[in-house]
């Protein structure tokens, strides 16, 4: 079944690691990036996402602002932080926000393992 | 600028950056798909100058450094620093069969900013973690330049009497045989403030002052 799923992060490295994993394990979904906060927010507002994947250090506003804020307009929405910033203190931050926590570097069988698991 | 500290202090700052710097190193290999060997870091407190000294003497030929600003136990700026004839390569590493590219300079500094950015935060998420404080950080920025100057262009030398928690690492890789440092310049202010975490966590840690 098709997916809609925005990545978000400034790192244009990070989002083509992101779309070809994507691609290659879950054909047929419908990828879209923003490369900001901003940018994601616009996109929240014009279609119905059901995995959105965030950076944390962003121009702009950081990942778990732009979650919490996208969380309550799509509150069926899947969302998890891809970041380098590993610390626990943060960690725990994200997850009490509901949102899933998974470190950088990305890894292919983490990434597919937590779309394959908040999708099926 | 050694009395700053005492032995002891001494010897757990370098345990802390030898937990830290093998996290990013294996965030480092995680990102190449290969193993990285790694030396046991060097770590000394030095001035400016010295840093500056060190650095030129021991890499030559135009670099690449990509810099951080952290607020936390280690508040300063923090630079990974390697020769600019092996970027390309390491960027080869990271990029690999990931996905397809006509021309991988295309992507160099993207992924150059990304390799500094998941290092640099891997060491410093895993000290700030040990010292039970957080970290924050400002975006990677990337800056080539000869090696004597690169300090100065990465913007760390607006106060020459700023100590450098200088942090030496050999990393290599199968493939590519990359020397580099991990470099943290901190103020006076800067350094009480990490010199303190680490008294407060040896208390912690049940070790005698």
């Amino acid at each position: 079944m098709q997916k809609n799923i925005l990545i978000v992060d400034d790192s244009r490295f990070s989002r083509l690691s992101l779309r070809a994993i994507i691609a290659d394990k879950f054909p047929g979904w419908y990828i879209c990036e923003a490369a900001n906060g901003a940018e994601a927010w616009t996109i929240a507002n014009e279609m119905s996402l059901d995995v959105v994947l965030l950076d944390y250090n962003m121009p702009g506003e950081d990942g778990l602002t732009v979650g919490k804020k996208i969380k309550e307009i799509q509150p069926k929405a899947n969302l998890a932080m891809v970041t380098a910033n590993i610390q626990g203190m943060l960690a725990a931050e994200v997850r009490e926000a509901g949102i899933e926590f998974i470190a950088k570097p990305i890894n292919a069988a983490a990434i597919a393992d937590y779309l394959t698991r908040v999708t099926s | 600028m050694k009395s700053l500290m005492t032995d002891m202090e001494r010897d757990v700052v370098a345990e802390l950056f030898n937990i830290g710097v093998g996290q990013a190193a294996a965030a480092f290999g995680s990102l190449t798909r290969e193993k990285v060997q790694l030396a046991v870091p060097r770590v000394e407190i030095v001035s400016y100058a010295e840093a500056a000294q060190e650095m030129a003497g021991d890499l030559f030929g135009p670099l690449v450094g990509i810099r951080q600003d952290f607020e936390g136990p280690l508040t300063g700026v923090a630079a990974l620093i390697f020769p600019e004839q092996r970027s390309l390569e390491i960027v080869r590493a990271a990029i690999d069969d990931r996905f397809p590219l006509d021309d991988v300079s295309e992507l160099e500094q993207e992924t150059l900013l990304e390799i500094g950015n998941i290092i640099l935060n891997s060491c410093l998420a895993s000290i700030s973690d040990m010292l039970n404080m957080s970290t924050s950080a400002s975006l990677p920025l990337l800056v080539r330049s000869p090696a004597p100057d690169l300090l100065d262009n990465l913007s760390m030398q607006a106060d020459h009497d700023k100590i450098v928690l200088f942090l030496h690492i050999d990393f290599t890789l199968s493939r590519l045989d990359v020397r580099g440092y991990l470099l943290f310049v901190l103020g006076v202010d800067g350094a009480e403030k990490f010199i303190m975490a680490v008294r407060d966590f040896m208390v912690r840690s049940g070790l005698n002052l």
